[in-house]
């Protein structure tokens, strides 16, 4: 345990040198700034502000940790010649990787509302998700950089996966939809949007949002998920289970890979 | 500390690496791995090092399996061909942070090592900063300075300046008589001839010749170890 | 001398006879009373006196508690309240007071449990057939109906509170209901608790200002075939269905609230069979659909602000040569949604808050026209579940794309020239 700790202090330190931590967390305070003073308390600056997170943290997450793997490759090499487990060695870096960014996230987001004592609920929610996501997305970029040993792959990959999570992901299950449109479509439905983790968060924060304004259309089972905490906390697990999920996986290759 | 390989076999996809591999590296002597480019010696190196995992056969060290064991590598010092150090880190920040990691606190060798190598100059400087010369010798003190019972030590002189190079000899002829087992892997020569009494020749991922050098000279009829190196390449040749 | 004398005289009398007849026609009225009634007064009890008073009277009833139930006033009467007396009517099988003759009064006055049953109509207030009656300042509680008014006009309702008990709809009746109903004046009246907070069926000529109704089961104001009617100033708040106002025309609908109705059939204001009605200066918000509009013709709805609302404008296709102008549509989910694709009706200089035109000749008028009915939204109609899709990325990239190319959004339903800035 304690060798663990030295570890992550030290993968810590390495990650915390990278200047684009900066200018991420500059990112958002700016934007998130802009839009408090644009659009204050209304709800278009909510969605505003989810709109960016949503796109903004899955992209950074997973490209970033694809980019400081491969970079980190002779650092990685060093360690593997000392003794230390090998799973302590990923799970630090994983840990290093995901802790900065979203405190460079948290940070960077609430600074302005902080300030102006505008800190709402609605934007602690949206904090702690958008970590979520960055903690779920670190975790599938590792997982690519572990499987390809190629660095061009594997920030390709990274960058294709990110597409498909925020836009193919939605155009497939729209296209679901509408072929299966005469079959009883809500379970899988939302199965197919439990699927994705940005899908699943954006949901969760419009519901939180109020644009609940909708939710007579919708049919009982979202009803159901939603009017409830029981959606919220289904939410949350299904997150978890992307951060873990992808995390054990690359674990176990990182064990099992030649270097 | 004695290293045992027996019936080592790796491949990489299609490509077969070792191909049952046995050999025994014997304590207080410097075993020489000599073979062609692409016979498996970094390949073998890997294994023993835990970098590299062998799809069978088994790895003994001090008469433990090393498979699964993470704590064997205290044992070894290990100098790799083109040290990878990360940029940032300045050399005393390497040194506290391996001795950290280990957690069995300051090294007392580490001190001396410096001074031997004349690194004090360089302790804060960042590895971006050097020259490669200067790398190995960081490189040197990274593997010596925990006193391990094995060293491998990949090509450990290119780059050296001529002192530092006679320094790092008299270093590993020092560990030598305390009993340590040395791996060495190297193209020169004279350092081969110099320092080398045992010898394990690689060919096609197996051991062509494992024992000591005098035998090698018997065997290939070659006097000097030089020209004994090139007739067992050639004559494998020969027989590929 | 003996003439002109002769001409005084008979001037004289004739002025004497004059002055006799006037004072024969000049009713000299008599003496309004005032009658008051306290638990320990003479009279205890309203009706001990309505028996005593005339036309004209005025009852001045104390703080107390009193039965008060199957009172018939056929005399034009003031009952007044002091100090928010009780009538309490202690569940009977009919109305509380009901009003059969002109000029009655009723002020003051704190209702409590009225009539209750679904089959016949009871209410705390039943006015029948007759004219000028005038109901304000109350407090009216716990009551099937509050004030029922049948066949009857020029009455004035006015400041009452009406709190419903808040039964489900099947058991609810409304807080005020007009049937056949003439130059009425509704203003300032809080209705709550009932199923419809106003309702009005052959209502006309009549002025509905001021009245806050929320909280009702179903409509805050729902009137059928009633024409020529005013509505200023009203709140419509948090009721189940919001409000729904149908089969009339020449309505003037102007600076009212309509907020918070939500759910598939909860409407900000649902226009059915509407027609050459002015809807102006309104503000909807947070309603799932703000206006709803069917089979309505020839209505402007203009400088009204539809904020925050799930559907801005949902307008069906049988609904032709309404006009839509300065209306300002502020960050709704889905701006207008329509069952058809053609379009009879026209959209003239809104602001709406999604438009990312530009306006190049700094006109205040966006260069391109608008249309604000989205690919999603019609995907909602057809599809939805596409619910799920809401403000994805995937689906902002389909509506701009399919805006710059429509295809499956109505063609000719736009906005010619958008506004840049909120009228």
């Amino acid at each position: 345990m304690k060798q663990f700790l030295t570890l992550l202090k030290y993968e810590l330190l390495n990650v915390l040198r990278g200047r684009w931590l900066f200018f991420y967390t500059l990112l958002f305070s700016g934007v998130s700034y802009a839009i408090a003073k644009l659009g204050g308390d209304s709800m278009k600056a909510a969605l505003s502000l989810l709109n960016m997170v949503l796109l903004v943290t899955p992209i950074v997450s997973i490209l970033y940790s694809a980019i400081y793997w491969y970079n980190s490759d002779g650092f990685t090499t060093l360690l593997l010649t000392q003794p230390l487990r090998r799973w302590g060695i990923f799970a630090s870096r994983w840990i290093a990787i995901s802790l900065t960014l979203s405190l460079c996230f948290v940070v960077g987001t609430a600074l302005p509302f902080v300030i102006d004592k505008t800190l709402t609920g609605a934007i602690i929610n949206l904090l702690l998700m958008g970590t979520g996501l960055t903690f779920a997305f670190t975790s599938i970029g590792l997982l690519v950089s572990v499987i390809f040993n190629d660095r061009m792959k594997g920030i390709g990959a990274a960058f294709l996966l990110w597409f498909y999570f925020s836009i193919v992901h939605d155009g497939l299950v729209f296209l679901t939809m509408v072929i299966f449109r005469e079959y009883p479509l809500e379970k899988p439905s939302m199965a197919l949007v439990a699927s994705n983790p940005i899908d699943l968060t954006r949901i969760m924060l419009l519901m939180k949002f109020d644009v609940a304004a909708l939710m007579g259309y919708t049919g009982r089972v979202l009803q159901r998920f939603f009017s409830n905490n029981w959606g919220y906390w289904a939410t949350l697990l299904v997150l978890l289970l992307w951060i873990i999920i992808p995390l054990a996986a690359s674990i176990r290759r990182f064990n099992k890979k030649d270097f | 500390m004695k290293i045992e390989v027996t019936g080592l076999k790796k491949a990489f996809g299609s490509r077969e690496v070792l191909k049952g591999l046995n050999l025994e590296i014997e304590p207080g002597a410097v075993s020489g791995l000599v073979g062609p480019n692409a016979c498996g010696k970094t390949t073998l190196i890997k294994c023993i090092l835990g970098l590299t995992i062998p799809d069978s056969g088994e790895i003994l060290i001090g008469g433990k399996s090393i498979q699964g064991d993470w704590d064997y590598r205290r044992k070894i010092g290990y100098m790799p061909q083109n040290p990878n150090f990360p940029p940032n880190l300045t050399f005393v920040e390497l040194l506290e942070m391996l001795e950290d990691l280990r957690g069995e606190g300051r090294s007392e060798k580490c001190e001396e090592l410096v001074k031997y190598f004349d690194l004090e100059d360089s302790l804060h400087k960042p590895f971006s900063t050097m020259s490669g010369g200067t790398k190995q010798k960081c490189a040197a003190v990274a593997a010596f300075m925990f006193d391990p019972e094995i060293l491998i030590l990949d090509e450990p002189s290119v780059g050296l300046d001529p002192i530092a190079a006679v320094k790092l000899k008299d270093l590993i002829l020092d560990s030598v008589k305390k009993g340590k087992s040395v791996l060495l892997v190297s193209h020169i020569m004279t350092e081969v001839e110099q320092l080398v009494s045992r010898m394990v020749f690689l060919l096609d991922g197996e051991s062509a010749f494992s024992g000591h050098v005098n035998d090698l000279r018997k065997q290939t009829g070659e006097d000097k170890l030089e020209n004994a190196i090139v007739k067992m390449m050639s004559s494998s040749r020969g027989q590929a | 001398m003996g003439r002109s004398s002769e001409n005084s005289q008979r001037q004289l009398i004739f002025k004497f006879l004059l002055f006799i007849f006037f004072l024969a026609h000049i009713s000299i009225p008599a003496a309004a009373k005032e009658l008051t009634v306290c638990p320990t007064c003479d009279l205890k009890t309203p009706q001990e006196a309505y028996a005593k008073a005339q036309d004209g009277d005025r009852i001045l009833i104390k703080p107390g508690t009193y039965i008060v139930h199957g009172f018939n006033i056929e005399k034009s009467i003031d009952l007044i309240g002091e100090g928010e007396p009780t009538f309490d009517g202690q569940t009977p099988p009919g109305h509380m007071i009901q009003i059969s003759k002109p000029n009655v009064k009723i002020q003051g006055i704190h209702f409590t449990n009225a009539g209750n049953s679904t089959v016949n109509d009871l209410a705390a207030i039943y006015v029948n057939e007759t004219e000028k009656c005038f109901i304000a300042d109350n407090f009216i509680e716990n009551s099937f109906f509050g004030i029922y008014i049948a066949g009857s006009k020029s009455c004035t309702i006015l400041n009452n509170k009406i709190l419903g008990p808040n039964r489900i709809e099947s058991e609810s009746g409304n807080a005020i209901h007009i049937w056949k109903g003439e130059d009425m004046s509704i203003v300032n009246n809080i209705t709550t608790g009932h199923r419809d907070g106003i309702y009005f069926e052959f209502v006309s000529n009549s002025r509905i200002g001021g009245n806050y109704s929320h909280h009702n089961q179903r409509y805050g104001l729902h009137f059928m075939f009633s024409n020529n009617n005013e509505y200023r100033k009203n709140r419509f708040t948090h009721n189940g269905a919001g409000v729904a106002v149908m089969y009339s025309k020449k309505i003037m609908m102007q600076e009212n609230e309509f907020s918070d109705s939500w759910g598939p059939s909860a409407f900000g204001l649902l226009l059915k069979d509407i027609y050459d009605s002015k809807i102006e200066k309104n503000y909807f918000t947070k309603n799932t659909i703000a206006v709803y509009m069917e089979g309505s013709n020839r209505s402007i709805l203009s400088e009204n602000n539809l904020t925050d609302n799930g559907w801005a404008l949902r307008v069906m296709g049988n609904c032709e040569d309404n006009h839509f102008t300065l209306n300002n549509f502020v960050n709704n989910t889905f701006e207008m949604s329509t069952n058809s694709s053609s379009n009879y009706n026209t959209f003239h200089r809104n602001y709406w808050s999604s438009y990312e035109g530009y306006d190049l000749n700094r006109d205040g008028l966006g260069d391109i026209p608008y249309r604000p009915v989205k690919l999603s939204a019609v995907m909602m109609e057809k599809f939805g579940l596409s619910f799920l899709l809401i403000k994805s990325l995937f689906l902002t990239i389909a509506d701009k794309a399919e805006s710059l190319f429509p295809s499956l959004t109505p063609e000719n339903l736009y906005d010619d020239e958008p506004l840049m800035k909120e009228f």
